[in-house]
């Protein structure tokens, strides 16, 4: 027997979609409208329509195609290293008992620091002369001047990297951590039964099972990534230079800087459709683990 | 050689005990079942056996070698899991390649052995399918066929059948044991179906509260169950119990209490020895008693047990009879007869040769 | 979905509703593409000048600034408020503290969304940028002549009309340190006049006084930055743009970064700090040349405790050394005082900032005091000319100031900083050579520019 539909139910959703339309749909719609237009907020002239100029400009803008780049860099880099930290933790910690349990609480701590106090911490523990990293590789023989983590083109982007990859870790390390608990003990001790060494067990029967929840969680942190603002403004403000701009750093400084609204919009509704690749991946993906 | 001894086996978890002074001899190439209600520490003594567990006290032999620090996959054992535990990514050729991979066969050997083992399983048309796709019978013959291919010394069980439906259990029980013939290795098998244990078992280790209760072929803990627990675990329906008071003239004894009264053969009277006046447990089979006219009681039949009806549950050709006798409860096998209805007055004629008689206090059985 | 063959009488109604549904979505969707495209400049409010304040009707101000976001400016500035709260009962001040980076943007997003403050404390390009936008209200008809110096009203003059009234001026000079000087066997009274004499000195200082940062420059992607290095960049007669024409590919703009990449590279500066960073290291003697404002007196002052003589004893300043285009120049950051248009008190308004800029006790008590800044009035008066007649006051005075040139403030610096200061980083920060970070300076600002 079908169930029986409800019809006034339907009516029911009309105003979220009403709240929808105005707090997602109106910001969109009006973001797309203004990358058409030439409006600098600075000019006090009114905005004009432009076409696709915008657009235009950004495929010759150099600074864009950096932006882009780094963005990549940021986002993939960061995830790749923290999977990897997190797993290992996740599996060194496994069978921890007694006091050493609590290890894990420890481990799960930087998720909870708020992100602006993540960037200054690091920042200040990677200033160049009075931060705690230099004096300690000082101390250890390592580096006979400071390194600039913050203020070399080549430095700051790797730094304001450990700083994401060190929140990220917790988020990777509680995902792998419960999703080794869904490994069943038959199947490892049938592994043990048949003589799977620790890399053979990690590598041919764990891993397995973490690979789908590992999946959903990798996609979370791209677009958490993706979308990062708070710590590269706060560590380097997207310097130096453009080292570190990332394009959501970018469409701020177009937006919030130099109030080009209307070429900043454009590299916004770029940054949009990158987006949503990734969250059609994510839904995608969610939708299979639910079947 | 790959005989199994357990020499005072104790298994601590914290402060829990759960394995006290185990002690069990598993000849070469025996099928020995382990049985026991759960939490009786059957499964806990199987791992130990694997290498799974480690004990907390004793020691584990193979043969004569020592192998308390042996770790599971240097025993030369293969187990079939519960749950089967197949690795879900891997096909079923490579679930039951795995191990032997692990142990450095050559390919052309392990090819040879997973195509034997599934052929002799049946399931060689699957070799390509993952578990998932498999039904529960199937994965159980694959869970088999891992365990085969390895052609172990031991080769453990535990409950493997207790997932599958009552038809494919009996059929998988001829199957197991027609594998266990093909290979020839020890088998320790892990049940709390009694059913299983009697019908599968060259001899059976009965296990309650973490104590080795009676060891011996599948007819001996029916026969002569050791204790009070062993004679009501082992048997279906299960033995009822019967407080009583010892009886003794001259070299005949009787056991008699409210409704009850047995004459005990001359051996079985020299084996109790307690004065006349004694307390006893007397513990009657069901399928040792047998319906008599209430008016034959005292008369004709000199061994008896009389009560009122509570339950009567047909089975095809037998009924099982659920007798109120003074409190005690007490289950009769009987052929079908459609007179007897619940509240009514029976009395059954028991075989005074064949009850079994337990000490009150310590509750084991005087033999 | 509707059932087919089912003539259950509601059914019809509610195929209606379903329908009006639709069109209702549809509707909604157009209404809110009407408003996207729409305008979203806010309503202007023509409000008249506004009544004369009593106690009776009392008005309240809103005044947004970041002399209250800073901690060595913060009580000056509440106390000054509250000053003038009981000297003028009718009119009440509510601070608004906004930080000095933050404050330019914040402002004009908020003008944008039609609700700015009242006054507000602005300087620099920040005065500018919120001037285009047509936020601020002219001065002209309440300023009486002779109140204020000419050079200092022509820095806050847009489009012919004054829109921001001089609080005080506060360009960056060349800050000496003497003490440092005599350790490294230089010469404390006679700082560097060109800019071989200061690399020269730099190397003296870097070799003899190896804890010691050799020079304090702002390298921040900020517009302040571009202002205050566009000095350095003219003393090698580099101008990055003009108007809207991009002029950074030349050999002399190649000469400043050059220069820029060899002090880093030397290590005689540390890239990518604000002006402020080097303050606290002046305060422990940590840094031998500064490139910064009058109000390092006080900041250093406040940290060290110095008195006044020894500061003086410690510290001198001087004017940009000067380069191969000859002449040394320098920009007054000076902090203006500006009204918005959207404000419907403005002679409440006026009253207050006129009274900051030029009362006496507000002069002497917190523009001297506090900002250790010089007044921008045409005749200050005795008790005034005795607080300024200080060396490092009268070297400002007498000597920076008349040094002090017009930046092309405006729309186009806002567009323009981020490209220019981004070269300047990278020439601070990487290996990149100067000819091509110029070019890319180029192409940026063209870009910007578009």
């Amino acid at each position: 027997m079908k169930p029986r539909r409800s019809p006034w139910f339907d009516w029911m959703v009309l105003p979220t979609i009403v709240i929808l339309a105005f707090v997602i749909g109106y910001p969109i719609v009006r973001t797309f409208v203004l990358s058409t237009q030439n409006y600098k907020v600075l000019s006090g002239l009114p905005a004009t329509g432009v076409g696709f100029s915008n657009y235009q400009q950004l495929y010759h803008d150099p600074v864009f195609w950096q932006s882009l780049r780094n963005t990549a860099v940021y986002t993939f880099g960061s995830v790749v290293v923290a999977v990897i930290i997190g797993l290992a933790l996740a599996l060194l910690t496994e069978h921890m008992a007694g006091p050493w349990r609590y290890i894990r609480t420890v481990l799960l701590t930087p998720w909870a620091v708020p992100l602006i106090v993540v960037a200054f911490l690091f920042r200040y523990m990677f200033d160049q002369d009075s931060g705690v990293v230099n004096a300690l590789l000082r101390d250890l023989g390592l580096i006979h001047s400071n390194v600039h983590w913050l203020t070399s083109s080549t430095w700051a982007m790797p730094t304001v990297m450990l700083a994401n990859i060190w929140t990220a870790v917790p988020f990777f390390f509680l995902v792998f951590t419960a999703s080794l608990t869904s490994v069943p003990t038959d199947v490892v001790e049938a592994a043990r039964v048949d003589r799977a060494g620790t890399w053979s067990m990690i590598g041919r029967i764990k891993l397995p099972y973490l690979l789908g929840p590992a999946m959903i969680a990798v996609l979370i942190m791209v677009i958490n990534n993706f979308n990062d603002f708070a710590k590269i403004w706060a560590m380097t403000q997207g310097g130096p230079a453009y080292s570190t701009t990332t394009l959501v750093v970018y469409v701020y400084q177009l937006a919030f800087s130099s109030f080009n609204m209307g070429y900043a919009s454009a590299i916004g509704v770029v940054w949009l459709l990158l987006l949503m690749i990734f969250a059609v991946f994510y839904v995608r993906l969610l939708q299979r683990a639910s079947r | 050689m790959s005989s199994i001894t357990l020499k005072g086996v104790e298994k601590h978890y914290g402060s829990t005990q759960v394995l006290f002074d185990c002690n069990l001899e598993i000849r070469d190439h025996e099928f020995m079942v382990i049985v026991g209600p759960s939490g009786s520490g059957k499964t806990t003594m199987l791992r130990i056996v694997a290498g799974l567990e480690s004990v907390t006290g004793g020691e584990v032999y193979f043969g004569d070698r020592i192998v308390n620090n042996v770790d599971v996959g240097d025993r030369d054992v293969a187990m079939v899991f519960q749950n089967y535990g197949l690795y879900p990514h891997m096909s079923v050729y490579e679930n039951m390649a795995f191990g032997l991979r692990r142990r450095k066969l050559p390919k052309p050997e392990i090819d040879r052995r997973v195509r034997d083992a599934a052929g002799m399983l049946g399931i060689s048309e699957m070799l390509k399918r993952r578990p998932k796709q498999l039904s529960g019978g199937q994965r159980q013959r694959v869970a088999l066929g891992r365990a085969i291919v390895r052609d172990p010394e031991v080769f453990l069980l535990d409950e493997p059948l207790s997932n599958l439906d009552a038809h494919l259990r009996v059929q998988m029980r001829a199957e197991i044991l027609r594998v266990h013939r093909a290979v020839t290795a020890t088998a320790v098998y892990v049940t709390h179906d009694q059913t299983e244990a009697l019908t599968m078992g060259d001899r059976i280790v009965v296990m309650h509260e973490g104590r080795v209760q009676q060891v011996g072929p599948p007819e001996e803990p029916y026969d002569r169950p050791v204790n009070r627990f062993v004679a009501g675990f082992i048997g279906t329906p299960a033995m009822g119990f019967l407080e009583c008071t010892l009886s003794r003239e001259g070299d005949r004894a009787h056991v008699e209490g409210p409704g009850v009264r047995i004459e005990l053969p001359p051996e079985a009277a020299a084996a109790v020895p307690l004065p006349g006046g004694s307390k006893v447990v007397a513990g009657v089979r069901p399928e040792h008693m047998d319906i008599v006219p209430a008016a034959s009681v005292g008369q004709d039949v000199r061994s008896y047990v009389t009560g009122v009806v509570e339950v009567v549950e047909p089975l095809g050709s037998e009924q099982y009879v659920l007798v109120d006798v003074s409190g005690a409860k007490l289950t009769a096998r009987t052929k079908r007869d459609s007179s007897i209805r619940p509240d009514q007055k029976v009395a059954f004629a028991v075989d005074g040769s064949v009850v079994h008689l337990f000490d009150t206090e310590t509750e084991k059985a005087f033999l | 979905m509707l059932h087919p063959g089912s003539l259950n009488e509601s059914k019809p109604t509610r195929g209606r509703t379903r329908r009006s549904i639709s069109v209702l979505t549809v509707a909604g969707v157009l209404a809110l593409l009407a408003a996207a495209c729409g305008s979203s400049s806010p309503k202007s409010s023509n409000s008249g000048q506004g009544t004369t304040p009593s106690a009776q009707h009392p008005v309240t101000i809103t005044f947004a600034n970041w002399a209250d976001a800073e901690t060595a400016t913060r009580p000056g500035i509440e106390a000054t408020i509250s000053q003038f709260e009981a000297t003028h009962p009718g009119i009440k001040v509510v601070s608004q503290p906004i930080s000095f980076t933050d404050i330019g943007h914040t402002l004009i997003l908020r003008q944008q969304s039609g609700n700015p403050p009242d006054v507000a404390e602005l300087s620099g390009n920040d005065t500018f940028a919120v001037a285009a936008t047509g936020a601020l209200a002219p001065l002209d008809s309440y300023l009486k002549s002779g109140v204020y110096n000419a050079k200092a009203l022509s820095e806050g003059t847009y489009k012919g009309q004054v829109v921001a009234l001089p609080w005080n001026s506060n360009p960056p000079g060349l800050w000496y340190n003497k003490t440092l000087m005599t350790q490294a066997g230089l010469d404390p009274n006679s700082p560097p006049a060109t800019i071989t004499q200061l690399m020269t000195d730099l190397a003296t200082i870097k070799a003899k006084e190896p804890g010691v940062l050799p020079l304090g420059i702002d390298t921040t992607n900020r517009s302040f930055a571009l202002a205050v290095d566009w000095p350095w960049m003219k003393t090698f007669g580099a101008t990055p743009f003009s108007g809207s024409n991009a002029t950074a590919n030349t050999p002399q703009m190649q000469a400043f970064l050059g220069f820029m990449q060899t002090l880093a590279q030397k290590g005689y500066i540390t890239a990518n700090h604000k002006i402020g960073y080097y303050r606290p290291l002046a305060a422990q003697n940590k840094v031998a040349f500064v490139w910064d404002q009058p109000v390092l007196q006080g900041v250093v002052q406040s940290t060290n405790h110095e008195t006044d003589a020894q500061f003086f004893a410690n510290w001198g300043v001087t004017t940009l050394p000067t380069g191969p285009a000859g002449q040394a120049s320098t920009v007054d950051e000076g902090h203006q005082l500006v009204i918005f248009n959207h404000s419907a008190q403005k002679k409440a308004d006026w009253e207050f900032i006129n009274w900051l800029a030029s009362d006496p006790s507000a002069v002497t008590g917190y523009t001297i005091k506090y900002e250790s800044s010089l007044p921008t009035l045409a005749n200050p008066s005795p008790q005034i000319q005795s607080q300024i007649n200080t060396p490092i006051l009268q070297a400002f005075t007498n000597k920076i100031l008349p040094t002090v040139i017009q930046l092309p403030y405006g729309p186009n610096f806002s567009s323009a900083y981020t490209p220019i200061m981004a070269g300047v980083q990278s020439a601070v920060t990487s290996s990149t050579s100067p000819a091509s970070i110029a070019a890319n300076i180029q192409s940026g600002l063209q870009n910007a520019f578009k």
